[in-house]
């Protein structure tokens, strides 16, 4: 006899939950992401603070109500990070080391189905991204508590980065099921994750120069060069213009220090520089050129302004998603039974 | 390819009382091929497993026998020739198959970092079983295994031949009719070895199909009715022990001593064949006969002279 079960029941997912999470390892790693992203939020809170409120006059106090949001992208840009370092990590060693322990022939020959196997994989990895998300949600309060920052912008930004982390698991997995070994299938994730992130921004900075080459045009380098990259889909999401920033009435956001500004000096603010990048008004490759935000009247300029941008977060959502199912259906192929050759 | 064996098939003249009659075989493999390229692993075997037997396949490693049981297990498909678990092809229905089997493969794969308990879950919920029963069917196997004190325990702290326990109760999770159990005295000593072929004759009592392979040969002549003796990809030999004993060694051997220490064994058909052979051999060979002696035809005898090996064997038998 047999009973149905929900795909939250899935016993591989079960398993690996238990398996993970009741070792010191998992203690290690949240405790290690957890003091790292601390001291990152921590020193830029003492530089910020110390240099906005230090200075002399006006202008230094009305810019602290940037630091909001600077915290809230330096932290996101090393979230970021860890997610590409961990979860390729976390997940290469799901089917290769299923295969060099010698169980996975015993999950084939049981009634779970290849897919279901991946699934429980994938899920395991996605809940361990998401148990990281939400350990370090107290860190971005902080960004949201000195303000600049929306909820609903914190909620889209660790969506996306959680759609990341989905799709890399997808392909890690898929990776793992084709290489035999955990160390192969290590090294072949990390490769893939150096890739989509570095391959992206060196086939984007050459093809940038190329269109220098050419001479002077309004032509940029095609985004979906970027759009593997989650770094650049972070860039973007938590993009505000380089102006004030705008609720989505197009009213001027104010903190508590006075307006609030975009341009942070973070590294997503540079990113977004870079796939930013066009021909300024002296040819050169530059940063965009300044919004003219008149408070009184010129609001809709300023937002057509922010419409030229490369909407690079859609570009991700679609390449992640085909490559999250390529993922899916190459790690179920492996695992199907018969085959031709053991997998 | 060998001849198709049909292990206990009834006279078709004199039919047998009801109670005897053969019960239709569990496995039937017909022309079973697996090739990897240019190597032939497994090559063309006929055979029938009937239901409720013990039976070992016998053979060296590269024998073919663990490519052999994972095609039975719907796990690779063969190059040619069909298989059959109960009636069902594993190419068609391999989830039917799967239900129907219990397979714990030549290495103990378990996860040491559970308890026994939540790694018997884990495969409790793999197959679907209704959460309810869980715990008592945990209770029944651990007892069964003889494991009932290590339920908490984490498989890592278990010794092999208790993982290899933990495995067999694993692979029985789902009550299946037939298991195959791929050298499962692989590693053990020799106290985990008896206590392993004690519950293999539980196991059968209970109404299980088993097959299990070794090369370890002793321990299958034990417990095995049924055998099949495997070399190169081909069953050299099929049947039950008495068969192959008949059919590989022509029926008796006789050890005869020479004075000095030498002696050789004699293989006959019977016992009128043995008889000529030994007033010729004390005719004929000058040395000093001073004894006869039955040779027991262990399995590792059989095997031998089944894969032509004997010539050598009795070589350097004479030559000590």
């Amino acid at each position: 006899m047999t009973s149905v079960q929900l795909p939250w029941q899935n016993p591989v997912l079960a398993r690996e939950l238990k398996q993970r999470m009741s070792t010191p390892r998992i203690m290690l790693v949240i405790t290690l992401y957890l003091v790292v992203l601390g001291a990152i939020v921590l020193g830029l809170y003492n530089a910020r603070t110390g240099q906005r409120t230090g200075g002399f006059g006006q202008a230094g106090i009305t810019q602290v109500a940037t630091i909001g949001q600077g915290l809230f992208e330096w932290v996101l840009f090393f979230m970021a990070l860890l997610v590409l370092f961990i979860v390729p990590g976390f997940t290469a060693a799901s089917i290769a080391g299923e295969r060099e322990r010698q169980t996975l022939r015993a999950m084939q020959i049981s009634l779970l189905s290849p897919f279901g196997i991946v699934v429980g994989k994938v899920m395991a990895s996605v809940a361990l991204t998401m148990l990281l998300l939400v350990a370090s949600l107290p860190l971005l309060a902080v960004s949201y508590l000195i303000g600049g920052i929306t909820f609903g912008e914190i909620l889209i930004s660790l969506g996306v980065l959680l759609f990341a982390a989905f799709s890399l698991s997808c392909i890690t997995v898929a990776c793992s099921s084709l290489v035999k070994g955990v160390t192969g299938s290590i090294l072949l994730a990390y490769g893939i994750v150096i890739a989509m992130v570095g391959g992206s921004f060196i086939a984007f900075g050459v093809l940038s120069e190329i269109d220098q080459s050419r001479g002077f045009d309004q032509a940029d380098p095609p985004s979906w060069v970027m759009a593997t990259n989650p770094l650049v889909a972070i860039a973007d999401v938590a993009d505000r213009g380089s102006g004030p920033q705008l609720d989505p009435f197009g009213n001027v956001i104010f903190g508590p220090f006075g307006p609030v500004t975009n341009n942070t000096d973070s590294p997503l603010s540079f990113i977004r520089s870079m796939t930013e990048s066009r021909f300024n008004q002296f040819g050169e490759i530059g940063f965009p050129e300044p919004i003219p935000v008149d408070i009184g009247g010129a609001i809709p300029e300023a937002r057509d302004l922010q419409a030229d941008r490369i909407p690079i977060v859609g570009e991700f959502l679609i390449t992640s998603s085909v490559l999250a199912v390529i993922g899916l259906v190459v790690a179920t192929r492996r695992l199907r039974t018969p085959a031709a050759t053991e997998r | 390819m060998t001849d198709a064996t049909t292990i206990g098939i009834a006279s078709p003249i004199v039919p047998e009382p009801a109670a005897a009659r053969p019960t239709p075989p569990i496995v039937r493999a017909r022309g079973l091929t697996k090739r990897y390229g240019s190597l032939t692993a497994v090559d063309g075997i006929d055979f029938d497993i009937p239901a409720g037997s013990i039976f070992g396949l016998i053979g060296p490693n590269g024998a073919g026998k663990s490519t052999t049981f994972a095609m039975i297990a719907s796990l690779l498909i063969p190059t040619s020739g069909t298989v059959t678990i109960s009636g069902i092809d594993p190419m068609q229905d391999p989830k039917g198959v799967r239900k129907a089997i219990g397979w714990m493969p030549d290495t103990i794969g378990v996860y040491g970092d559970l308890t026994v308990e939540d790694y018997l879950r884990f495969f409790a919920a793999a197959y679907r079983l209704p959460k309810a029963n869980w715990e008592g069917l945990i209770d029944g196997l651990l007892e069964l295994v003889n494991l009932g004190d290590k339920r908490l325990a984490q498989v890592d702290s278990l010794s092999r031949g208790m993982k290899q326990r933990v495995s067999l109760a694993r692979a029985l999770v789902h009550d299946p009719d037939l298991l195959i159990l791929d050298e499962p005295a692989s590693g053990l000593d020799p106290r985990a070895r008896v206590e392993l072929r004690e519950l293999l004759l539980q196991l059968s009592s209970m109404g299980k199909t088993i097959v299990i392979s070794s090369h370890i040969l002793a321990e299958l002549d034990a417990v095995c009715t049924q055998l099949a003796i495997m070399e190169g990809g081909r069953v050299h030999a099929s049947g039950t022990p008495a068969e192959i004993r008949t059919s590989a060694g022509g029926g008796r051997r006789v050890r005869v001593d020479f004075l000095g220490g030498d002696s050789v064994e004699i293989a006959c058909a019977g016992e009128h064949e043995q008889a000529a052979l030994l007033v010729e051999l004390v005719n004929r060979d000058p040395r000093t006969v001073i004894g006869f002696s039955p040779v027991a035809d262990d399995l590792e005898g059989i095997y031998m002279r089944v894969t032509g090996r004997v010539a050598d064997v009795a070589a350097t038998g004479a030559n000590q």
